[in-house]
């Protein structure tokens, strides 16, 4: 090591030893790469050759990358491990720091006494440059203004510029009154108003200029890395974003980028854990609601059976009644006991759409495709409808349905309950005289059914709430009280969950129709036709 | 839909034959003893299980209407035990029960029930014909 040595000062044996050699020979004594000792070595002595008395700054640069590369590099074995702060320690301890120019001096201060440092050499040049073009008023006038500030109270303004020394240095760097953030906002708030004092009479644009000055200045006097301690305190007014990229160095820059790249590998790590928190929580919330789902499904099933059970007594008692089974009925008993059957059969088949909407909201595993010819299951809906419309006098036109063009896929039982809400609607809201139409035909790969009457219509205010559960139109429950409003709901239901489509068409008092396009197989998906056959239907 | 066409038309009712009726509910109980005595047919009302199974020793009914939701054994287990015994598993069985859902009526019709009805949706007439097309359907097996 010690040849080593030799070689690289043989080319400047003739210059003096000063404090700087000694800091480097340090470094070479710690670093464990030949290579990289050779090299930075190299770099010393050439500085050196240029070196003039009171240039000390000019290696700051240097050992700036060194530090870095023996801190970033674990020795190999044996060797310490330094960190920036242990090595700069250590280096306060072997070497005479106060030998060294000022500015070299600054790189092994603490942090704390570095950053105000920084500050002070900031300020030192933004006064003098006011005293020197606004005058000397100008600046005591702005000084006096900012005493109010504890920290600042205890600047002494000198001819041209500030003093710090009066700020006992040998309590600040530890001074718990002033921590380094209270530290930083006084400054700032120095330096805003040495701003504004400068805006106020030059304008924004030499403002900027000079603070660009001053801060190139200290790049170059220090370095990019102690120079950007000060871009704490220069208002964010004078700097964009683009100015701080142009002003800090390459390194700086990569300093920067290093640090936000770990900050963000943290932030993505805690991000990953925070997902993997929430989906756990998620499936736990899914698999609690899906246990509330099976009880409510498990307590309507029962409550159902519960009540179904004396509304069937009532039923059979009354069916035994009527049919005078128990005895001769007087007129006017028949009719109330009928209205009383009447009535318990409509509470039988509100509980009965429970039942269908429970069975419908579970997934559509419940349903049992088949290929059927939907007249069939139109027939069959007309056949338990018949009597209610003749009692009303309503007639049903069934002559537009195309009974051999209507085979499709679906599940039987379901799409009865579709004809069995729209057809029963149709009639109900009906006026007697009034006839109700109901057209089917095959269009393409779609069966298309139309259910048309001329009642009472749904209130356009109405209409985009009709397939809502529990909902009734206004008019509607004018005119027919009872309903539970879950009949088009289910209707819907089942279209969608046969790849169909619903949609009507209607005007208050002017009638309504629906239409209904089921797919002929199941897994089929319309395919934009619907206003064409809308026409084609009418 | 063959069976909803006979009530339509006003189906017949069973006369003069031995029912087992299978239900725990004294309302029901009640009427259903009513109803029978009317059309002339002899009723075996058990309430539970056991009830059912020590009147089958010593009586053989016609026909068997069986309710599921009963106290103790249900239903379907009732109906696995008639179907697995050689005295009892000619006899028809018709469920009647206010369950009345897909997987429900599969599991009775695949225990062997003859027919799955749900007492809400029909009247004691509706009920009676169902079982009197069974009867006769049975008769007409068992001369063959």
């Amino acid at each position: 090591m010690l040849k080593l040595f030799r070689h690289f000062f043989a080319n400047t044996k003739n210059l003096p030893v000063t404090e700087a050699d000694k800091l480097f020979s340090f470094l070479a004594s710690i670093s464990h790469n030949p290579d990289a000792i050779e090299n930075y070595l190299y770099q010393f002595n050439r500085l050196k050759r240029k070196h003039h008395q009171g240039q000390d700054r000019i290696y700051i640069s240097l050992y700036l990358t060194w530090e870095e590369f023996i801190v970033a590099n674990q020795p190999a074995s044996g060797g310490k491990q330094y960190t920036k702060d242990t090595l700069r320690q250590t280096i306060r301890q072997q070497i005479k720091i106060s030998n060294l120019d000022p500015e070299f001096q600054v790189v092994f201060l603490d942090i704390r006494a570095q950053t105000i440092k920084m500050y002070e050499e900031f300020v030192l040049r933004l006064t003098t440059y006011i005293s020197d073009t606004l005058g000397v008023q100008a600046l005591s006038k702005t000084l006096r203004n900012t005493h109010h500030d504890s920290f600042l109270a205890k600047i002494k303004q000198e001819a041209r510029t500030v003093s710090f020394e009066l700020i006992d240095r040998s309590v600040i760097p530890n001074n718990v009154d002033y921590p380094l953030d209270s530290v930083t906002k006084s400054f700032t708030y120095l330096v805003g108003a040495l701003y504004n004092t400068i805006e106020l009479s030059l304008g924004a644009k030499v403002t900027q200029g000079v603070f660009e000055q001053i801060f190139s200045e200290l790049k170059q006097i220090y370095n990019a890395e102690l120079a950007a301690i000060t871009l704490q305190i220069i208002p964010e007014r004078v700097l964009g974003l683009e100015d701080w990229l142009s002003l800090m160095s390459k390194h700086e820059l990569e300093n920067q980028v290093r640090a936000k790249t770990e900050e963000l590998q943290s932030l993505n790590q805690s991000l990953e854990t925070k997902v993997n928190q929430r989906t756990q929580e998620l499936q736990k919330a899914y698999e609690d609601l899906k246990l509330l789902d099976d009880k409510k499904s498990e307590f309507i099933s029962v409550a159902a059976h519960q009540l179904r059970t004396p509304l069937s007594g009532i039923k059979w008692s009354m069916g035994m009644i009527l049919n005078d089974e128990l005895g001769p009925l007087s007129g006017e008993q028949r009719e109330v006991i009928t209205q009383m059957n009447t009535t318990n059969d409509r509470v039988i088949s509100i509980i009965n759409d429970l039942l269908d909407i429970d069975l419908l909201s579970r997934d559509k595993s419940s349903y049992d495709f088949e290929q059927i010819n939907l007249s069939k299951i139109i027939d069959e809906t007309l056949k338990d409808l018949e009597p209610q419309a003749k009692s009303k006098q309503v007639t049903i036109d069934t002559t537009g349905i195309q009974r051999d063009a209507l085979m499709a896929e679906v599940d039987a039982d379901k799409i009865r309950i579709v004809f069995q809400n729209l057809i029963d609607n149709a009639v109900k809201y009906s006026e007697p005289g009034d006839t109700v139409t109901i057209k089917a035909m095959k269009v393409n790969t779609m069966i298309q059914i139309l259910i048309q009457d001329t009642g009472i219509g749904i209130p356009a205010v109405e209409q985009e709430e009709i397939f809502q559960r529990f909902f009734r139109a206004e008019n509607a429950v004018r005119k027919i009280t009872e309903g539970s409003g879950v009949g088009l709901y289910i209707v819907k239901k089942v279209v969608e969950d046969h790849n169909g489509r619903i949609w009507f068409e209607s005007g208050e008092n002017e009638g309504t129709t629906f239409h209904v396009s089921i797919p002929v197989v199941r897994n089929m998906q319309e395919q934009g036709l619907h206003n064409s056959i809308a026409e084609n239907l009418q | 839909m063959d069976d909803i066409d006979a009530i339509t038309k006003g189906g017949t009712q069973p006369t003069n034959k031995r029912i087992m009726w299978v239900e725990d509910d004294v309302f029901l109980s009640d009427i259903i003893a009513r109803k029978c005595k009317t059309n002339r047919c002899e009723l075996l009302h058990a309430t539970n299980a056991d009830d059912t199974f020590t009147m089958l020793k010593n009586d053989t009914p016609d026909v068997i209407i069986l309710d599921i939701l009963l106290p103790g054994k249900n239903g379907y287990e009732i109906l696995e035990e008639l179907k697995k015994n050689d005295a009892t598993k000619n006899i028809p069985v018709i469920i009647l029960s206010n369950f009345g859902q897909k997987e429900e009526i599969e599991k009775g019709l695949r225990l062997g029930a003859e027919k799955y009805l749900i007492k809400a949706t029909l009247t004691l007439d509706e009920i009676l014909t169902e079982v009197n097309k069974v009867l006769i359907e049975n008769e007409s097996e068992n001369i063959k």
